[in-house]
């Protein structure tokens, strides 16, 4: 073809014969009668390897319809329900290894000092105090201090309470991802330690449960 | 035949040239304000946070950044270059100098217009279709104007074919124009208020049909037009091939078309629909490639002088970053990479490599170059140019890097589960405030990246001082003489077609209306596309004007309303949504990204006071949220003047309000506010600090009980299908 032809290496072959390109030495073979405000244009083949692209993603397209409405494929819903049938399966075994992480039947108030201070640092951090206020008397959620309760005032149900949220609509959110169960049995317990505390702006009682029964 | 002597309009070309770079840098500018409230929310109340400016706020900013640099910038860079190249690739002078005037007076106009209304809140929320419908309809004359503008130019040309710019020229033209019309069809309330006469699913399905091709007709094609003119011109060599020239065109407008549904996978879209998003999306790689290879083996022969000239550099990168954008798009569209990367920072990370290196690069090359030909003389200094290269290139690096990092760990975090089934991260705050180094990042890149194209402008600046504008450049051809307009023996079809103009644009017309149609008819007619749900309710009174209040923030830039089927977010935000839940939503408000919660059942979840003192500050009930404050909601008194006209617009769409319900909906609309205030004052810090202030006239209650509805109706237990 060209002089140079003779030492070509098999690389620069495969190279020419994936893009086609026509020799720059000689593109006046291939240079159009086009001229456009001085712009000429080349008749170049469709590079091999593009046009082989092209062809390798229509087979794509035409493979992933197959599988969708051949072989009803990657649908929504089935592929929600195996995630969600698959998560069921996975937590029942782990909550039947592990029994005793989900008992909360055994969960009994700390007294001491160190423990409640803890709470009370919690109480602060976890933004309990943007709904309860610093001094558990009520804003958005209810009254803290007073015996009135929606979901039972022992140490078991504030801790499930925390652990689990409020009541649906009210905006107290599940814990107990966040919270460990040695944090939000320190949080209920410093919660029960504040019974009867006279808070500066007392929300109004709320709840029929009235504890200590 | 003698040839005609006649002169190229290059004021015009010089007038788009000062607006691509004086719109550029606002548009910039407003892009790394908002940046940088990502980081510091409270960057802009220099009025002091408890009276922040409402038309400051992210949610109003965002969609003047992005209309900023889409139709202001890039706008008006793609008229300076079809302009510059249509009269010299037909060899004639546009065809009316009023036109091209009133064009670039009536866009500009349009910019004030956005620059204005966005901010102040008038807003359709579809996104890149923001702007009200007088606004609408300027965008759609000013279109005709350039369309006959262009036309008629290309009827009084000088050359017999056509060029492959042109083509693209044309497919902007046509498309653009189909795209806005369809998608914008909305009924008018007020002179500044409507409705999108669509609703739910298929509002969605009209949106990204349009959104996705305004990247595709307005961001690329003709940005394509630009590359095969400025590129051989610059470099000086020929176009490397003029039959890839042909099959890349045709194939990338037929197959771009159909593939807006990859914006919508896993949502409550037909699957039919998405599916067709998916495939069409894979099939446009090469045609979209085809482009990139066609401009760089353009410099085949001539890499050395993309060494020396800083206008090849830009060029190169743009089409290099054409290319990446191109290959990364379709295989965001796979539903598995769509499941990570959807509603995460990495489509912001994906759509900055488009305008920042394709889009941004393109531009400032051709400003360079164009300059010096408008000002007959050398560029002011090629080391300032060669500094805005590098400057924006390292720009774009730190821009689109870290968002891409944030995108993937978001996405990561949002999906982790504990083996007890709770979710690791159950606060979505957590999930933001970890991303945030990014974003200072982020910020970084994009101020890089404003630098570089402010010291583009002072080089233009001084360029135009160091020479002398020629406002009227003289040239010379020969007129077309009159032949045939039947194909000649042995002529190709392709070189046929090129003579004849007008079938070329029908056959453009023909082209990209097909994938339209096939996907958007069959949504519309076929029932069973959208299954209807019984329980699913119109919006109370007060809900709407809540609602309306709601696009008017621009919550949803923040903020989906569509529940996608994955455990995670069945998890985190309960059940996800279906296609009838959207029937009265006029226009929908899916949203694209979530930079705080997705909110579609948001409703019940916390109770009125939560969301009273969190729009007031949202730090107050979610320490370290980036969200803004809303002070305004507190203040303002609710306008419910247009209510029933609200009403009546929505009933003619199709919404089952009776006319009892609009004739009483005053009362409807005081009774709900009313008790949405008693139940606010159950709450003594409520009542210390607002007790005296009549609450229920407020725009808060409004919100708030729009808020308190979302996605309750299928919780109300009657999910049956109809």
């Amino acid at each position: 073809m060209n002089k140079h032809s003779d030492n070509v290496s098999g690389w620069k072959k495969f190279m020419k014969s994936m893009t086609g390109a026509h020799d720059l030495a000689t593109e006046e073979d291939i240079m159009l009668d086009h001229d456009y405000d001085g712009i000429k244009e080349l008749d170049n083949v469709l590079p091999p390897w593009w046009l082989a692209g092209f062809y390798i993603t229509i087979a794509v397209g035409i493979f992933y319809y197959v599988m969708v409405y051949g072989f009803g494929k990657y649908k929504q819903a089935d592929e929600f329900a195996a995630a969600m049938d698959a998560a069921k399966k996975e937590i029942a075994a782990y909550k039947a290894a592990n029994p005793e992480l989900f008992n909360t039947d055994n969960i009994v108030a700390f007294t001491d000092a160190e423990n409640l201070a803890k709470g009370k640092e919690l109480f602060a951090s976890k933004t309990c105090t943007a709904c309860h206020l610093e001094d558990l008397g009520g804003s958005i959620g209810p009254n803290l201090t007073d015996n009135a309760w929606f979901l039972g005032g022992t140490v078991i149900d504030v801790y499930n309470t925390i652990a689990k949220g409020g009541r649906p609509g009210k905006g107290m959110i599940a814990w107990e991802s966040t919270l460990s169960r040695l944090e939000m049995q320190q949080l209920s317990s410093y919660i029960i330690s504040m019974q009867g505390t006279t808070p500066q702006n007392p929300k109004a009682a709320e709840g029929d449960i009235i504890w200590p029964e | 035949m003698e040839k005609e002597q006649f002169y190229y309009d290059n004021k015009i070309v010089k007038m788009f040239l000062w607006a691509t770079v004086l719109w550029g840098v606002v548009g910039m500018l407003v892009g790394l304000i908002v940046a940088l409230l990502f980081i510091f929310p409270g960057l802009l109340e220099f009025t002091g946070s408890d009276n922040a400016i409402s038309w400051l706020s992210f949610g109003r900013l965002r969609p003047l950044h992005t209309n900023a640099v889409i139709f202001a910038f890039v706008g008006n860079s793609i008229f300076l270059g079809i302009y510059y190249s249509t009269q010299r690739l037909l060899k004639a002078r546009m065809f009316s100098d009023v036109l091209s005037r009133i064009h670039f007076w009536g866009w500009q106009t349009i910019i004030v217009a956005a620059a204005i209304t966005l901010p102040l809140g008038f807003t359709s929320s579809k996104e890149y279709a923001e702007l009200e419908w007088p606004i609408d309809i300027l965008v759609v004359l000013v279109w005709v104007v350039f369309g006959i503008n262009l036309i008629g130019t290309i009827l009084k040309r000088r050359q017999r074919h056509i060029y492959v710019a042109i083509w693209f020229y044309i497919a902007t033209l046509v498309t653009v124009a189909v795209l806005y019309i369809f998608n914008n069809l909305e009924l008018p309330v007020t002179g500044f208020k409507s409705y999108s006469i669509y609703s739910g699913v298929q509002d969605a399905l009209l949106q990204w049909w349009y959104g996705h091709n305004a990247v595709a007709f307005f961001l690329t094609t003709p940005v394509l037009g630009l590359m095969y003119y400025f590129v051989p011109k610059v470099a000086n060599r020929p176009v490397y091939s003029y039959r890839l020239s042909i099959i890349h065109f045709w194939t990338l407008i037929f197959l771009y078309i159909w593939a807006g549904p990859h914006h919508l996978l896993y949502t409550a879209l037909p699957e039919w629909a998405q599916n067709l998003g998916t495939v069409f999306s894979v099939m446009l790689i090469f045609p979209s490639w085809g482009g990139m290879i066609n401009g760089l083996l353009t410099l085949r022969g001539a890499w050395d002088k993309v060494r020396e000239n800083p206008v090849l550099k830009f060029f190169v990168v743009a089409i290099t970053g054409y290319g990446m954008a191109t290959f990364e798009g379709p295989m965001l569209s796979f539903k598995n990479l769509n499941a990570i990367g959807h509603y995460t920072d990495w489509i912001i990370g994906h759509v900055h490599v488009g305008a920042l290196a394709w889009n941004g690069f393109m531009a400032s090359g051709i400003i360079y170059w164009v300059a010096t030909k408008l000002w007959k003389t050398e560029l002011y200094s090629k080391k300032l140019a060669n500094t805005h290269f590098w400057l924006g290139t390292l720009g774009i690096i730190f821009y689109a890097i870290p968002l891409y990092i944030a995108g993937f760990t978001q996405a990561s975090l949002w999906k982790q589960f504990n083996p007890d089934g709770t979710l690791v991260y159950g606060n979505f705050l957590e999930t933001v405030t970890q991303i945030i180094p990014m974003y200072m990042i982020r910020a970084i890149g994009g101020t890089l990246y404003l630098l570089g194209f402010i010291l583009l402008a002072v080089n233009v600046i001084k360029t135009a001082r160091a020479g002398s504008a020629v406002e009227d450049e003289l040239a010379e051809a020969v007129p077309l003489k009159k032949i045939s307009g039947k194909r000649v023996a042995g002529e190709p079809v392709h070189t046929w077609l090129e003579r004849r103009t007008v079938l070329f644009t029908i056959l453009t017309t023909v082209a990209i209306l097909i994938g339209g149609l096939v996907e958007i008819v069959p949504t519309f007619l076929v029932k069973s596309n959208i299954p209807t749900i019984a329980s699913v309710k119109p919006y109370t009174p007060l809900e709407l004007e809540g609602r309306d209040i709601y696009i008017r923030e621009g919550c949803n830039n923040c903020h989906s309303q569509m529940i996608r089927p994955f455990r995670s977010e069945v998890e985190r935000y309960g059940e996800y949504s279906k296609a009838g839940e959207f029937v009265y939503d006029f226009p929908f408000l899916w949203g694209s990204r979530r930079t705080g919660p997705d909110v579609h059942r948001l409703g019940g979840k916390y109770n009125n006071n939560w969301h009273f003192n969190h729009m007031f500050d949202p730090r107050s009930t979610s320490p370290g949220s980036i969200m803004p404050r809303y002070p305004w909601l507190l203040k303002n008194n609710m306008n419910a003047s247009n209510l029933e006209d609200k009403m009546t617009a929505l009933a003619k769409l199709g919404v089952p309000y009776s006319d009892t319900d609009i004739s009483e909906a005053k009362q409807a609309l005081l009774a709900q506010a009313k008790e949405i205030e008693t139940s606010l004052r159950q709450d003594p810090e409520f009542v210390k600090n607002y007790g005296n202030s009549n609450v229920q006239q407020k725009e808060i209650v409004a919100l708030i009980a729009y808020l308190q509805r979302l996605g309750t109706d299928i919780k109300a237990g009657n999910t049956a299908l109809k």
